[in-house]
């Protein structure tokens, strides 16, 4: 799957940044080292980005930064924990996460009074694959510990969720994202969860008060 | 960031394992043989890390090599310094010759001297050129590249073309506003540009202005 990019002089004219904007965000690291692509063009040099991303990503932050700092951008854009618990009487009055995933995921996580936020983060996918009406609650009762138990293992990598299907069977995975997976015929793919993006979503949720 | 009591102290001749402390300082010749968390770092001599530094305040004097990468919110340097990992903080202040194997990111960069880096991204970059600097990429706002005068011995010396000659090579050097001399780049991008006396640049992409000085070569140049 190749992904459609843009070049930097492209970006500056699309978005109407600066270079001085764009280098500022990259120190902060509001935009990943991953992002920058050098290939040679018949120009020169040039830096390429994965363009839906980095439109999205510039999208955001210009939208965001009169209300929050740089600082704090980075640290939602981050694919790190953030240090906070809350209450899941909290998340459903808040709307971040359902009824019915939260009962879900009540006798795997524990009836805990708090939850961490790589908990709730564990809910809120949940959530959002029962949403997608892909999956069935007994299939996102076996996503749970396979989430719980294999998420820390990826530290701060960015991982992507997977369920295949094969003749009724499923099968969740926790992949690197990035990597390229080829699977034998009559397997099929029924969903695929970009995690970092569902952080950066969940993150968004929770700062708003 | 390391309780207030603990300290690395290496006066004379010595050497430490590293940690977490408040103060580690080298006076004389020193090793450390490991990554250092500290509030103060201070290397007066000949010092010798070979793991990572994260300092709130660095101060380098001498000649020293720091093998992993380094993070201080203020690094001062004079003298000879070697960095085998990023060099990242808020304020720099370097005068000497500093090599960086990676990245440097501030938000001030002020050197005087010769550079040897494979990144640079800062927000002001001040470069006053004194030999042959060599930086594959400068990105920020505004970027000034200038030669300090010469005087007596020096003067002659930089008369010869050769390595003694005060200039900066580079391949891209990107900024909102950029001002260069005695500088030799592939492509320089920016909003408004000038090219002061000594440069060869291959091409030139510009937004608001360009200016160049008689004695510099552009190959091409392009407004966009």
């Amino acid at each position: 799957m190749e992904e459609e990019l843009i070049s930097k002089k492209d970006l500056l004219e699309l978005t109407g940044i600066s270079y001085g904007q764009l280098y500022r965000w990259k120190r902060k690291n509001l935009l990943p080292e991953e992002w920058f692509i050098r290939k040679s063009a018949f120009t020169g040099q040039e830096t390429f980005f994965p363009k839906q991303k980095i439109l999205d990503r510039i999208d955001k932050i210009v939208n965001m930064k009169d209300d929050l700092s740089l600082d704090e951008l980075a640290d939602m854009f981050s694919p790190a924990s953030k240090a906070i618990s809350i209450s899941m009487k909290e998340l459903i009055e808040r709307n971040i996460v359902s009824l019915s995933a939260s009962k879900a995921a009540e006798s795997y996580i524990g009836q805990s009074e708090m939850y961490t936020f790589e908990q709730t983060l564990c809910v809120y996918i949940l959530d959002y694959c029962l949403q997608t009406g892909e999956i069935s609650l007994d299939e996102g009762k076996t996503m749970l510990p396979t989430f719980l138990e294999h998420y820390k293992k990826f530290k701060e990598q960015q991982c992507e969720l997977i369920l295949l299907r094969k003749m009724g069977v499923s099968v969740f995975l926790l992949v690197p994202s990035g990597g390229e997976i080829h699977f034998e015929s009559g397997v099929k793919i029924i969903l695929r969860v970009d995690v970092p993006a569902m952080i950066e979503q969940l993150k968004l949720k929770l700062m708003a008060i | 960031m390391g309780d207030k009591q603990r300290k690395i102290l290496i006066t004379g001749i010595g050497r430490s394992g590293g940690g977490d402390v408040h103060l580690a300082k080298i006076e004389g010749v020193g090793k450390i043989e490991g990554d250092v968390r500290c509030y103060e770092l201070s290397i007066n001599g000949k010092g010798d890390v070979q793991g990572h530094v994260r300092a709130v305040t660095a101060s380098i004097n001498g000649m020293s090599s720091i093998r992993g990468g380094l993070h201080a919110d203020k690094l001062n340097i004079e003298g000879k310094v070697s960095f085998g990992g990023p060099v990242t903080g808020e304020q720099m202040r370097m005068n000497g010759m500093v090599t960086v194997k990676g990245s440097c990111e501030t938000e001030i960069f002020e050197a005087n001297g010769r550079m040897d880096i494979d990144s640079l991204n800062a927000s002001q970059i001040k470069l006053t050129l004194q030999g042959s600097s060599h930086i594959n990429e400068i990105g920020g706002e505004s970027i000034h590249v200038g030669k300090q005068p010469g005087k007596g011995f020096a003067k002659w010396l930089q008369s010869v073309p050769g390595p003694f000659a005060n200039k900066l090579s580079a391949e891209v050097i990107e900024g909102d506003n950029v001002y260069l001399e005695y500088t030799t780049a592939d492509i320089v991008r920016g909003g408004i540009v000038r090219i002061g006396p000594g440069c060869t640049i291959g091409s030139v992409e510009y937004k608001e202005s360009l200016d160049v000085h008689s004695s510099s070569k552009i190959i091409k140049h392009v407004q966009r």
